[in-house]
């Protein structure tokens, strides 16, 4: 079969190359509004037979949560069969969201509405600040028609906005974009590596790959959905910047300062700044392979002494890494769509500025997908690589609050390895949402009574 | 620190299920102990695990291991379906196996049978009990690294 991408939201299949993201909030006041929000913003939402690329300012998205399901009056039933993780909404445990820690959920949204509030997610994506403003405008007027509620999520009265820093760079300096999963859309695979498309859209589950609902009216109602963690992610980019200048000299006391620190940011991702990955290319950056993503490490680098075990994109796709025997479903893959927010930093000093990233994570199977990639970034435990200590954690993501959390970040040399000690929180959580992304067919199906 | 199971589940008392529950006895030993043991070994996680049966009116699933009680559900629900689709077809209340046999139910449901220990967990888990281990954090891999050891030295 083929899946039919009239159908499917167009953020599902491909990322938005946009300069600029908004992200309205929204909670209904009651059912019917709630549904002719819905209906009215369906034929505005980016289907994936667009092509996004080349397609007219701006490009929408739209995620409900459960409680926005429950809001508009889905029967309960129907309700019942959703993904209980989806159902639950985000777990500050399996986020390694601490409670006690900044990224405990009490303090997400800056205090100003709990998650349970959040019904509906907009996602615009503009190439100019003037489709920006369009688009916003039109959807809050549809809101207002609708009796629908927008919810400003920031202390200052403001909205989400993300910011493209060009050259598709982050915060702390790292190009993102360069790896996302290959998936099949049909049942006919042109390689044994590429990920079926059941892992992403639900309304199709199956033996091998399975969804909730997983069957029957439920399955049918979400077909050509997918399910999303909506991620708000403070980097405090001071931190990180002073943990490099700090300790990439005294790990690496034979470089100048400056290539100490750029190594140790390498060595914290897996992949030079530019991209370039640690394992093609452990000496230095090199423009030529800035986007590449053809290596593994069972073979090209088995010790870490390229790429450390604990990096941040070795723990993410450990690739061909092996697995313990108790991680039954390989690696767990989700489709990553982001973009950067706030202002870059100037200088070295803490600005007090909100930044970082507007993160979306993708999948058929919360648990399954997104819940184990939490989990192994908050505990590197899922291969033998990692005997030498279970309780490493990502260095760029990981909360040090978790219970028994090495704050040690192990760096493998060739003859020694070098042990940068207490690795500090550069990311904390300002906010988690999951969302139902519904296809054409399920929009069309909440606009009306169900 | 191991994380405790300590699955009671309430068993069917009609005459039929009481039957099976007997022949499920009748043959452990022989037939489901060996199936237990190979996969609890490849597991490289479980401390300890038994199975009890009190008064014949509940069974208990109780068991030591490393890591998530999560993983360790769907590591046994992959590996062992039919011992779980014998246990959890004696069960009062169970959802048939058809329903019970993916990830998230089966995770849900052994959650939901999953009895608090009395007491505080040492590292803090709100969600589990008191549990002793004289070997602290040391997981079942650290342990079987450091025995091998030991034999090669005094080999």
């Amino acid at each position: 079969m083929q899946i039919d991408f009239s159908g499917v939201q167009a953020i599902i299949i491909d990322p938005f190359r946009c300069s600029t993201s908004r992200h309205l909030l929204f909670r209904f006041t009651d059912s019917q509004g709630a549904r002719a929000f819905i209906g009215g913003l369906a034929p505005h939402i980016t289907m994936a037979d667009v092509q996004v690329d080349v397609a007219p300012d701006p490009l929408l998205s739209v995620g409900i949560s459960f409680s926005g399901l429950g809001s508009i009056g889905v029967n309960p039933a129907l309700l019942a069969e959703f993904d209980p993780v989806y159902k639950s909404g985000p777990d500050a445990d399996e986020l390694g969201d601490v409670p006690s820690s900044r990224s405990g959920p009490a303090n997400w949204w800056d205090n100003r509405f709990k998650t349970e509030d959040v019904h509906c997610v907009v996602h615009i994506y503009v190439k100019s600040d003037k489709a920006a403003q369009d688009a916003t405008q039109m959807v809050r007027d549809l809101a207002n028609k609708c009796g629908v509620q927008e919810l400003l999520p920031r202390l200052d009265g403001t909205i989400l906005e993300g910011r493209s820093l060009g050259g598709g760079k982050l915060h702390f300096g790292y190009t993102d974009g360069i790896s996302h999963p290959d998936v099949c859309w049909n049942d006919s695979p042109t390689s044994p590596s590429q990920a079926n498309f059941r892992m992403f859209l639900l309304g199709y589950s199956t033996d091998d790959f399975p969804s909730a609902p997983n069957n029957g009216p439920a399955a049918d109602l979400v077909r050509g959905s997918t399910y999303g963690a909506f991620r708000w992610l403070y980097q405090d980019v001071a931190a990180f910047n002073l943990f490099l200048s700090t300790q990439g000299p005294k790990l690496f006391p034979n470089l100048a300062a400056a290539d100490a620190e750029e190594l140790l940011a390498a060595k914290m991702m897996g992949r030079w700044r530019d991209g370039t990955p640690l394992v093609l290319s452990p000496e230095g950056p090199n423009s030529e392979l800035s986007r590449s993503n053809d290596f593994g490490y069972a073979t090209q680098d088995p010790s870490g002494s390229r790429c450390p075990f604990s990096a941040h994109i070795r723990v993410v796709n450990p690739r061909d890494t092996p697995l313990d025997s108790i991680v039954v479903d390989g690696v767990p893959v989700v489709l990553r769509r982001g973009m950067p927010y706030g202002p870059p930093l100037q200088g070295n000093e803490d600005d007090g500025v909100d930044r970082g990233i507007l993160g979306l994570f993708l999948c058929a199977d919360l648990r399954r997908q997104f819940y184990v990639l939490t989990d192994w970034v908050n505990k590197n435990d899922f291969s033998p690589v990692y005997d030498a200590n279970r309780h490493a954690q990502d260095p760029l993501v990981g909360n040090r609050g978790v219970r028994r959390a090495s704050t040690d970040f192990r760096i493998p040399g060739k003859d020694s390895d070098v042990t940068a000690k207490n690795l500090p929180d550069f990311v904390h959580t300002k906010g988690t949402v999951f969302l139902l992304y519904p296809g054409k067919a399920t929009m069309a199906a909440l606009s009306k009574q169900i | 620190m191991a994380t405790a199971l300590n699955l009671t589940a309430p068993l069917k008392q009609d005459a039929e299920s009481q039957q099976r529950l007997k022949e499920l006895a009748a043959v452990f030993a022989a037939q489901v102990q060996p199936k237990i043991d190979a996969v609890l070994a490849k597991s490289e996680i479980v401390h300890f695990a038994r199975i009890l049966v009190i008064d014949n009116k509940y069974i208990q699933v109780i068991t030591e291991f490393d890591g998530e009680p999560d993983d360790y559900a769907e590591f046994f629900r992959r590996e062992l379906p039919d011992v779980f689709e014998a246990i959890f077809a004696l069960v009062e209340g169970a959802p048939p196996w058809a329903e019970l046999n993916n990830r998230n139910t089966f995770v849900e449901f052994s959650r939901k049978l999953d009895v608090k220990a009395l007491g505080t967990s040492s590292d803090g888990d709100e969600e589990r009990g008191y549990l002793f281990s004289a070997f602290g954090d040391t997981t079942v891999r650290e342990i079987k690294k450091l025995l091998n050891g030991q034999s090669a030295a005094s080999a």
